[in-house]
Parts: structure tokens; C-alpha cells; sequence
């Protein structure tokens, strides 16, 4: 059992961090507040970007290829990318290597989001350093619940 | 109606007219895939990777909408496309001849659901 106050002693003084004090800190990570999605398929980028902004705390912006997001990741520099697994020209896996090779976009957190979501295929996607996968379909009214649950479980 | 539930109306009305739209513009998509199957059975192997990213679109946006026989139909097609990349295995093909008559099959399927649907949709 931790004991509040400090323990002054003849030559030295002890803080002691209490229970209180521990809770605190487990709780003091950051928000997500500025979200990058990256999907070549326009209805899907719309209807992601309505269903997060279900969540009006977050920020979201769109891309359509994995070349326009590594060229508008420095200006925008969101919290979380969310990238589409199979693009033209550059894949996700592809683009997120990219972003892992660049020293300003490496500590970016990313989530695929897929319809190829078989466990061996996700296993390969966490292996890249991927927080998270969220398979197609997913369902519009509960996508900010899932991204906001995996960001929450990679602080 | 509170503004969270005016958003999510909002969100549902939506995807109920983008729904429409995508039986609508898989429909011209159709073409291109058929254009692209007298491509492969030329002997075209770009055309098979364009086929295999049209097909996957096809069959990931029908499923995001709910259209599970689009989905069903294009995926079929993903899966001969590219049978190596398929979990477990995907079909195998004595000949290049039947992997594209068994495409056809499959593509005409997938017309006849996305041209039913259509049709309800027109009505």
C-alpha cells in the first residue's frame, strides 16, 4: 500500500507518488484529434470521412493515393493514418514503408483498413508496425468507436 | 432530433443515394471488365492486374453498401484473376483458355445481379 507525503529523513527527503498520483498518469495520453484516411475509391473516402465525423472531435482528411498522402503528410501532420491496403501505383504497405523511411512521418501511427482481413494477412500488417486493422465491410456508425479504440489501446 | 442524431440521418441518407450511384457506375464498370477479359485471352498481363484492382474495388465497395451478391460475383472474379494470392489456394486452371471462360461465367453473373438491382432501383 503506497503512502501520500514526503519522509524526511536526517540527510535526505523522499517523495513518495501515491495511488492517486499513478492513476492520473495512466490516463494523461494523447488525443486523437487530426486523422489522415488514403483510399482510391471515392465512395468509400466519403463514406468514411461522414462516418468519423460522427466523432466531432476529430479532424479528417482524405487522400486519394498513396503518393498524394506522402506528399501532404508533412503539411497536414495528423494524429493517426488510416490507409486502404490495395491501391494503384503505390499500396498501402507500400505507402506506410515510405512514411517509415522518412524521419518527420516515421512515429505516425497507422491503421489499415481491408477486405483482405484473413488472420495471416493481419498477422503481416501488425508485422509492418500497424496499430491496427479494421476489415471491410465495416459498418459507418461504428468506425469512429473502432479507431477510437485502437488508437486508445496503442497509448 | 439532437445534432448526433442529425448526423447520423445525415450519414444513412447519404448512403442510401450513394448506393444507387454504385449500381449505377458498376454497371459501366462491367464494360471495362469485359473489355479487359478479350485483353488477358489476347494475352494482355497488364490487363490482369487492372482486372484484379477492378474486381476488388467492385467487390469491397458492394460490400461496404451491402450488396452482398455484387460482392460475392466480384470477388469469384478477384479470385481467378489472381488464384496465388487467394488464403489457402485459390481455383486452379488446366489452360489460360478456361481461367478466362470460368472469368465469363462469373462476369456474366455478376451483370445480371448489378443489372437486377438496377432495374429495382429504376422503379
Amino acid at each position: 500500500m503506497l503512502l501520500s507525503g514526503a519522509i524526511a529523513a536526517p540527510s535526505r527527503k523522499v517523495l513518495v507518488i501515491t495511488a492517486a498520483d499513478a492513476d492520473d498518469s495512466a490516463t494523461m495520453h494523447r488525443p486523437l484529434r487530426t486523422l489522415l484516411y488514403v483510399d482510391d475509391e471515392p465512395d468509400i473516402r466519403e463514406v468514411v470521412q461522414l462516418a468519423l465525423s460522427l466523432a466531432k472531435s476529430l479532424e479528417v482528411h482524405v487522400c486519394e493515393s498513396g503518393e498524394q498522402a506522402l506528399a501532404e503528410l508533412p503539411l497536414i501532420k495528423p494524429d493517426l493514418v488510416m490507409l486502404d491496403v490495395m491501391m494503384p501505383g503505390m499500396d498501402g504497405p507500400t505507402t506506410m514503408s515510405r512514411m517509415r523511411a522518412d524521419p518527420m512521418l516515421a512515429d505516425i501511427p497507422v491503421v489499415f483498413i481491408t477486405a483482405k482481413a484473413m488472420p495471416q494477412e493481419i498477422t503481416r500488417f501488425r508485422e509492418l508496425g500497424a496499430i491496427g486493422v479494421i476489415p471491410k465491410p465495416f459498418d459507418p456508425m461504428r468506425l469512429s468507436e473502432q479507431v477510437f479504440s485502437l488508437w486508445e489501446s496503442a497509448q | 432530433m439532437n445534432d448526433d442524431e442529425d448526423a447520423q440521418a445525415a450519414l444513412r441518407r447519404r448512403m442510401s443515394e450513394l448506393r444507387v450511384q454504385f449500381v449505377k457506375r458498376t454497371l459501366g464498370e462491367l464494360g471495362s471488365m469485359g473489355e479487359l477479359l478479350e485483353r488477358v485471352r489476347g494475352g494482355d498481363a497488364p490487363a490482369l492486374r487492372e482486372m484484379e484492382l477492378l474486381a476488388h474495388k467492385i467487390s469491397g465497395t458492394g460490400a461496404t453498401f451491402g450488396f452482398t451478391g455484387i460482392s460475392s460475383h466480384a470477388g469469384d472474379i478477384e479470385r481467378m484473376v489472381v488464384p496465388e494470392k487467394t488464403p489457402g489456394g485459390g481455383p486452379s486452371f488446366a489452360s489460360e483458355d478456361e481461367r478466362a471462360d470460368r472469368i465469363a461465367v462469373s462476369l456474366a453473373r455478376l451483370r445480371a445481379e448489378v443489372q437486377l438491382l438496377a432495374a429495382e432501383q429504376g422503379k
